[in-house]
């Protein structure tokens, strides 16, 4: 036909934002960007990667393939990515590298710099004397604890979501949870962490308001209680197919004061006794559960140790119930 | 009230008229309109006679506000070559008309989806238009993660 087509000079945030984003990430890094220059281009505007979803449940490809991708992409944002999405794959050795900390540009920077001035140092002293080469030294040390500053500054991330990646460990998701202090929502379904580690994530994302849990472990209460620990900031909590029971419950109403909504589905060792309903749906706007399909606990609640250290963190005057007597 | 008919100019000179009430679901005529009353012709410099036509097609056979999500996605749906849902969002969005462009966008990234390299060259009439050096420099770019 001859003729230019006007869709080329289609913006580059619709082409981007509208078409390329509604493909995903592996779309885009496997085929979009490979395809002109100017799609190149646009694909490797950092906006286009500030939300990353990497989904292996349906192409079911390599899981060393999908982690090699999703590099490429977190690289593509450096520090600035917001939310990330790994569904059936990725490891510890992955998180370690979303959480790691970009401002190695400023890194490569001071090298170079202190380079210049050991060099020019002598020169300097000859010809401008002692004050002035003070004055430069002065502004050198400025920018150097300048630099650190920024740094400290790590990841912005808000938004984390594990599904059943099965590979990453408690102890590699806490290392990577330490050096992503923004954190807001944090889903990790089908992941093996214990409680020990919930507290540790707590204090680690003091800003969580998100969380929400299908574990692999059976902790009996354990979970509940290290989130009513550690998360007191929570507004949204699902816990899935939990072993939670009434005193988990208990505690997470008290941990958790800002509460909005709580989701305990397939929970089957929940019997809510007593007011312990009319409580949670009084607290909370938006309390879920299903119906038990069947009643007790393996352990009881006295045995876990998360237990033990929960109670000897909250003391007495602040809590109404009595444990002793519902454990008989 | 009478109903007003408004004339559309597109980049090939072609004429087409439209009722006033239902041009005004663009945004931009909306506007124009406003501004100045739009006794004459108004002309749309970018977007070709072709495509005018199907979004005066889209424009005329607004359905009931309940239908309207439907009666755009199969209105998408009929158009399965993806540069002309392309010049269709171009123009949508060049008329400020947010729901056909929506449309058209998404039907264009679900027919992207599955196809290969070639084939979005092919359907898109887009050369490769980087040099064999290129290409491997961006092969290279990425190598540190393999």
């Amino acid at each position: 036909m001859g003729k230019t087509p006007n869709w080329l000079q289609m913006p580059d945030e619709i082409m981007g934002g509208m078409i390329f984003q509604r493909l995903g990430a592996v779309e885009i890094l496997t085929s979009v960007q490979k395809v002109c220059r100017n799609w190149r281009r646009i694909c490797k505007d950092p906006a286009m990667w500030k939300v990353i979803d990497m989904n292996n449940r349906y192409k079911g490809l390599n899981t060393d393939v999908y982690e090699k991708l999703t590099k490429q992409a977190v690289h593509r944002i450096r520090g600035e990515l917001i939310e990330i999405t790994l569904h059936s794959f990725g490891t510890d050795d992955l998180l370690n590298f979303i959480s790691r900390w970009y401002l190695c540009s400023t890194f490569f920077y001071l090298p170079l710099f202190s380079f210049i001035i050991i060099h020019a140092h002598r020169q300097l002293c000859e010809n401008l004397g002692e004050i002035e080469v003070y004055k430069i030294l002065k502004f050198v040390v400025l920018f150097v604890v300048l630099n650190g500053n920024l740094v400290r500054s790590s990841s912005k991330l808000k938004s984390l979501c594990l599904v059943k990646c099965y590979s990453i460990t408690g102890n590699g998701l806490v290392h990577a949870l330490r050096r992503l202090p923004c954190l807001e929502t944090l889903d990790l379904s089908y992941i093996s962490i214990d409680a020990e580690n919930i507290k540790v994530i707590g204090q680690s994302c003091p800003l969580l308001k998100s969380f929400k849990m299908k574990t692999l472990f059976m902790e009996c209460d354990g979970d509940a209680f290290a989130i009513a620990n550690s998360m007191p900031a929570l507004r949204h909590l699902q816990l899935f197919d939990s072993t939670i029971t009434d005193d988990g419950l208990k505690a997470l109403l008290h941990g958790c004061p800002h509460l909005e909504s709580l989701d305990l589905s397939d929970c089957s060792y929940l019997e809510l006794d007593g007011d312990l309903e009319k409580l949670c749906r009084e607290r909370i706007k938006d309390f879920n559960f299903t119906p038990l399909s069947e009643a007790g606990c393996m352990c009881g609640p006295g045995g876990c140790t998360a237990y033990q250290d929960y109670k000897l963190s909250v003391s007495p005057s602040l809590w109404d119930f009595d444990y002793h007597s519902l454990s008989d | 009230m009478s109903k007003k008919t408004l004339t559309l100019m597109s980049k090939d000179k072609q004429l087409f008229n439209i009722e006033e009430h239902l041009a005004v679901q663009s945004v931009t005529i909306r506007n124009m309109v406003k501004e100045d009353g739009a006794s004459s012709v108004i002309p749309l410099p970018r977007v070709d006679s072709e495509t005018l036509a199907l979004v005066i097609e889209y424009l005329n056979r607004q359905q009931a506000p309940e239908e309207d999500e439907d009666y755009v996605k199969k209105f998408v749906d009929e158009r399965g070559e993806i540069p002309t849902l392309l010049e269709l969002a171009q123009a949508a969005l060049d008329l400020d008309i947010k729901k056909l462009m929506d449309a058209a966008c998404m039907k264009v990234a679900d027919l992207i989806k599955d196809f290969t390299l070639e084939e979005v060259r092919e359907a898109l009439r887009i050369e490769n238009d980087r040099t064999p050096e290129e290409e491997k420099a961006i092969r290279d770019e990425f190598q540190w993660a393999f």
